[in-house]
């Protein structure tokens, strides 16, 4: 019985995977350039969500002004990083199209939770400013990888390894 | 104290109660590592980052160019808080605490593999993972320069941003999976092989 050995399927992965990373981030920064679309359209949903908290705030281009105080939004905090990377890792994976096609759920999931961060760390500079710059950095930290990482372990746990046969 | 309380959210009343999995234990292990080390990170962030840049004048000097910094101590820290060191270290140390269920070799459907891991790997991941990202910090600087000293094509810049950005999240996330690798990826018959097999065939390369 012939088996395919665990270190060659993951060098094959992780070859995949780097291609991957590098095509992506080159064709989406050849593309978006400043990144001035994402980066307006992430403070306008930003400033939205306070607008419904209650604050009064507003998006002007890549800024959130509120109560005074503004926020640039620049392209680390679309969240675009941990979308390429996790993108690369789904398409990277070997399984079938179908599952890599579910896998890209992932994508709004891991957009949502990057304005869950912005939006929490605009309170905090609302609030509590004198703590804005240790939150700021890390949440960045914490979402810089675990969710990437979680997101796989869910979709490789629920959608590819119910489907692949085993020895 | 750890153990005792990823015992509570494994088990089946707390899951009830609470509502907790295992996605969430393994969250939740990583917040609290990840606070931990942040704080002890936060007070050599500066120091850390001092290294690389003397480290980055050095290499300067080795090959004939002439390259001061001059940052404040503010700078030192923005730049040295933001290591991807802790989020990885604390990475590592969660994925002790990964699911560990039994692989049924009885049941054509698919099992929660034993991610976990243990105490000899982590140490190894650590030791060396946290060098290897510390040179891709120092290579990460070093193009800094150049971006600023010689006119550069587009597609450095781009590929600066790649390391700058991408790398920061796919680096740790590679060294992560070097270490749960053989786990992720268990032996398996290739399709083709296994419905030949089914079939009561046998497989003939074509």
């Amino acid at each position: 019985m012939e088996i395919n050995p665990p270190r060659k399927e993951a060098l094959k992965a992780v070859s995949l995977f780097l291609f991957l990373c590098f095509t992506l981030n080159f064709l989406y920064f050849k593309i978006a350039g400043e990144q001035i679309i994402p980066r307006s359209f992430t403070a306008s949903l930003v400033a939205l969500f306070l607008s419904f908290l209650g604050l009064n705030a507003e998006a002007t281009g890549t800024f959130v002004l509120m109560n005074g105080a503004s926020i640039d939004v620049i392209g680390e905090c679309t969240g675009i990083f941990s979308i390429i990377v996790y993108c690369s890792v789904i398409f990277a994976y070997p399984t079938s199209l179908r599952n890599k096609t579910i896998g890209l759920i992932g994508i709004p999931i891991l957009y949502a939770l990057t304005l869950i961060r912005l939006i929490s760390t605009a309170l905090v500079g609302v609030f509590m400013p004198s703590l804005l710059d240790f939150f700021h950095t890390y949440l960045w930290q914490i979402f810089l990888i675990v969710f990437v990482v979680l997101l796989f372990l869910i979709w490789r746990d629920k959608v590819v390894e119910r489907r692949k046969p085993f020895l | 104290m750890i153990e005792d309380f990823l015992a509570f959210c494994n088990s089946k009343g707390s899951k009830r109660f609470l509502g907790i999995g295992k996605y969430s234990t393994f969250f939740i292990t990583f917040i609290i590592f990840s606070t931990a080390l942040y704080l002890i990170w936060s007070l050599i962030a500066s120091a850390y980052f001092s290294l690389i840049l003397k480290i980055t004048t050095a290499y300067f000097e080795l090959i004939g160019i002439e390259v001061s910094f001059n940052p404040t101590r503010d700078f030192l820290y923005s730049q040295g808080i933001r290591s991807c060191i802790p989020p990885y270290s604390a990475l590592i140390l969660a994925s002790h605490f990964l699911w560990k269920n039994k692989r049924n070799f009885d049941q054509r459907k698919s099992c929660y593999l034993s991610l976990s891991l243990e105490g000899k790997s982590i140490l190894k991941g650590l030791i060396i993972g946290i060098p290897i990202l510390f040179l891709f910090r120092v290579i990460l600087q070093i193009s800094y320069v150049y971006l600023q000293i010689h006119p550069v094509s587009e597609f450095y810049a781009i590929f600066v941003i790649f390391l700058s950005g991408t790398c920061r999240v796919a680096l740790p996330f590679l060294l992560w999976f070097a270490l749960t690798y053989k786990q992720i990826f268990p032996p398996r018959l290739e399709p083709e092989k296994l419905e030949k097999k089914k079939q009561g065939g046998r497989y003939k390369k074509p």
